[in-house]
């Protein structure tokens, strides 16, 4: 089964992509800061990171740079509130780009595109 | 007042006094008369001292000063000594304005030896030896028989050069006045005293007073006492006082003039009313009282003299016709000046030709105007014709032989222009007087002309600071507009981000639990509309973070031509689904520009949205371009309902929307945003069809774009 970690300080954006991503069949684990994200990671290693950007701490970019420093095989999707990080250079490290929204359906797209269907 | 200006000391007693009886002058002599009766010095009041017998009854000075005549009378000195000294004292009055009788002169003449001698010859000799008066006694046919050491020294002749040759050192007539005098005497009539001259040996006119009385010699034959007293220095001190007077009245009347001009000019900033004005001071009567005056100012930096304006009657019969009217209206030089400011005066029409005549350059040394102003001076012509060819050129052209030239400087001595007066139409002499009131007046003209152009100049630096002023008020607008959209960006991003999760979690679960949800449910509806308004707010979010996002541009070479025309192929759709046809009216030989071209289509996307929102019936849209003053200038008319009344002001303002189509209201403050990164911009307003505008202006060249 192919493990995606969320990683957003809003609890209830995690609660909904836990949900939404579940229905598609991946299994999903969740971090609450970069911190407890890269924790995470020592734990084991997921196919496929969904990072929010803005967090207190140690911020989305961040924490990916951390993490691409241990294993650069990874892929990460930014999803953030804001369409300006695009153009920062930081989020050119990310394999994706999707702007937050209640519609799942890019999202899910793009987690598809990256490491397939779940059942595959 | 100091009346001690005589050269040689006044060697008679003689003093001025002043109306109340204070000394203001009091000669050696009188100073020793006053000693003599124990007043040492002389005190401030002549009566204070009580010289006379007659000082507190009838006092010569004062009737003086309350008839304003000369008045005579003899009196007796106090005298410390035994001896009572009589004198004759003549009091005089001198005159201020007006014939008021300003001080009173007072010359004594000593008397006392020849009234107590008792007419005997002997003893008036041995008293006259010790006299400084000069006394000679005479017989009735002129013969000299005795003169006393003063009368020796005082004609310059000795006794023996007398004796033998008589009166001769009167002049004849004077001689003549001596004996008939004498003659009256003879005859028991008494005779005033009187002024006579004499030559002395030295060659030297002095004038005397002379009083004389009859004597019987020790033969018992008549003589003639003869006291011979010198006024030449109180008829010269006199004079001088005259001189003083009238300077001081000269003076007076100068001030008066100048204050009266002052005041007018003051009230006068404007050049030409100025000049106007100081011409006419010049040749009004009641100001220098030239015939005409011409004024010439240096101009193209000082290259050129040039007649500038001129006041003057072009004939003797207009003169009469002016003058007259003037003397009727009896104005006062400042009723006139002021009547002439009122009415626009513009100067005499014929006088002003000649004036525009007059263009000298500075390089022609020889002309008489550029002499006066490179060399300071002031020339009084009083013949032209004998002043050279030149000069003459000047005359034929003036109409008029003679003429002053006054140079004018402006008080850091820069060289200002000339003045230029004659006395055309009268022939009046100018004279030596005229030409310095001129002087003095020239001054104050060019004082006032100078402050007139630096109050020009003045103006024009207001004027100057006015439009900088104008353009500073401009960018602080521009200024304040950008702090307030980036003030209303950050707020809004603040919002905007905090709003963003909640409503993702919202319009998710909502998804989540809908697509979870039998068709048949009935709740299905209302989570629908949860759906869809989450979708709303997310989009108007959207709106906000773009405005919020800072503008980065990608300069690109392009032909904005084909932008416009790709931009409008882009919202092919959207214009047929509204029935709005588009006619291009593009300048294909445009230039390339550097834009950013994603920035540009977001503008003219939003130009066109906004037509096409104001036509929700179908119309028009013409599309124009074309280049102005090196302006690229893109116009999209559209034949819609116009802007709103008063909206043309809040059309940039973020978040104003007509309340017409679906928008936030940020579209064109961020069109404007964009263009203003270009360093271009966009007006929007009314088309003549009653449409909107909306002109959108790109440099060829960007300067200080982003």
């Amino acid at each position: 089964m192919k493990t995606i970690l969320v990683v957003d300080d809003e609890e209830h954006i995690r609660r909904l992509y836990e949900a939404e991503l579940a229905e598609e069949g991946y299994s999903v684990i969740t971090a609450a800061t970069g911190r407890e994200a890269l924790e995470k990671l020592g734990e084991s290693l997921p196919d496929l990171v969904i990072m929010d950007i803005k967090m207190p701490g140690i911020n989305g970019i961040e924490t990916i740079q951390k993490m691409l420093a241990k294993d650069s095989t990874i892929p990460v999707i930014i999803n953030t509130a804001y369409s300006s990080y695009k153009d920062s250079f930081l989020a050119w490290s990310a394999d994706e780009y999707v702007v937050k929204s209640s519609d799942l359906t890019e999202l899910k797209e793009k987690v598809r595109k990256l490491i397939g269907p779940a059942e595959a | 007042m100091s009346f001690k200006t005589a050269e040689r000391p006044v060697e008679i007693p003689l003093m001025i006094l002043g109306p109340e009886r204070e000394i203001l002058y009091c000669s050696d002599a009188m100073t020793s008369v006053f000693a003599a009766a124990g007043a040492n010095p002389p005190p401030k009041r002549c009566v204070d001292a009580e010289l006379f017998d007659i000082c507190r009854g009838d006092c010569p000075a004062l009737a003086v000063f309350s008839a304003g005549e000369t008045r005579r009378t003899s009196a007796v000195a106090k005298s410390r000594k035994e001896e009572a000294t009589s004198y004759l004292i003549t009091a005089s009055p001198v005159k201020g304005g007006a014939e008021k009788t300003m001080a009173c002169l007072v010359a004594l003449r000593d008397v006392g030896a020849g009234e107590r001698a008792e007419h005997k010859l002997d003893v008036l000799k041995e008293l006259s030896e010790k006299s400084t008066s000069s006394v000679i006694i005479l017989r009735e046919d002129g013969h000299i028989v005795y003169a006393n050491r003063a009368a020796v020294d005082y004609t310059g002749y000795s006794l023996a050069e007398l004796v033998k040759r008589g009166i001769f050192f009167f002049p004849p007539a004077w001689a003549g006045r001596l004996l008939e005098a004498v003659h009256q005497t003879a005859s028991g009539r008494s005779v005033s005293p009187f002024e006579a001259e004499i030559v002395t040996r030295g060659g030297e006119v002095r004038k005397v007073e002379i009083s004389l009385s009859f004597c019987e010699d020790n033969a018992g034959s008549a003589t003639f006492y003869v006291v011979m007293n010198d006024i030449t220095s109180k008829a010269e001190l006199i004079e001088k006082l005259i001189k003083v007077k009238e300077g001081l009245e000269y003076e007076v009347a100068e001030l008066k003039f100048l204050a009266e001009l002052a005041e007018v000019l003051i009230g006068t900033a404007r050049l030409d009313e100025m000049l106007s004005l100081i011409l006419v001071a010049v040749t009004a009567g009641q100001g220098l009282g030239f015939n005409r005056a011409f004024l010439l100012l240096l101009e193209n930096g000082g290259r050129y003299l040039r007649g500038r304006l001129a006041v003057g009657p072009s004939d003797p019969e207009e003169a009469g016709r002016i003058w007259s009217q003037l003397d009727f209206r009896h104005q006062s030089l400042r009723q006139m000046l002021e009547s002439i400011k009122v009415s626009g005066f513009h100067g005499d029409a014929r006088v002003n030709e000649i004036a525009g005549l007059l263009r000298i350059s500075m390089d022609d040394e020889d002309n008489i105007l550029v002499r006066a102003l490179r060399e300071k001076k002031t020339y009084n012509i009083d013949d032209a014709y004998k002043w050279g060819e030149s000069v003459a050129a000047l005359a034929d052209l003036l109409g008029s032989g003679a003429f002053v030239v006054i140079p004018l400087f402006t008080s850091r001595d820069k060289p200002l222009g000339i003045l230029l007066a004659d006395n055309m139409i009268n022939k009046r002499p100018i004279t030596d007087v005229d030409v310095e009131k001129m002087k003095v007046f020239s001054y104050y003209v060019s004082y006032a002309i100078e402050r007139s152009m630096l109050y020009q100049e003045l103006e024009e630096q207001v004027e100057k600071l006015n439009e900088v002023n104008e353009d500073l008020k401009k960018n602080k607008d521009r200024l304040v507009r950008a702090e307030k959209l980036s003030a209303i960006g950050e707020m809004a991003a603040e919002i905007a981000h905090e709003i963003k999760n909640p409503l993702v979690a919202i319009g998710g679960f909502a998804r989540y639990v809908l697509r979870r949800m039998s068709p048949g449910d009935k709740n299905r509806s209302y989570l629908e509309i949860v759906v869809n308004e989450v979708e709303r707010l997310e989009r108007i979010l959207k709106n906000v973070l773009d405005f919020v996002k800072p503008m980065r541009f990608n300069f690109v070479n392009t032909d904005i031509t084909l932008l416009i025309r790709q931009t409008v192929n882009l919202m092919h759709g959207e214009l047929e689904e509204s029935d709005i046809r588009v006619n291009y009216h593009l300048d294909e030989s445009l230039p390339r520009i550097d834009v950013d071209p994603d920035g540009m289509i977001q503008v003219f996307v939003n130009v066109l949205r906004n037509a096409v929102q104001a036509m929700p019936g179908g119309g028009e849209i013409d599309v124009r371009s074309s280049l102005q003053d090196g302006i690229v200038v893109i116009e999209v008319e559209d034949t819609g309902c116009g802007i709103p009344e008063g909206g043309e002001e809040k059309i940039f303002e973020p978040f104003y929307t007509s309340g017409r189509g679906q928008g936030l209201g940020l579209g064109l403050t961020i069109c404007s945003q964009i263009l203003q990164g270009h360093g271009g911009r966009m007006k929007i307003g009314r088309s003549a069809r009653g449409g909107s505008i909306a002109r959108i202006e790109l440099p060829l060249r960007r300067n200080g774009g982003v």
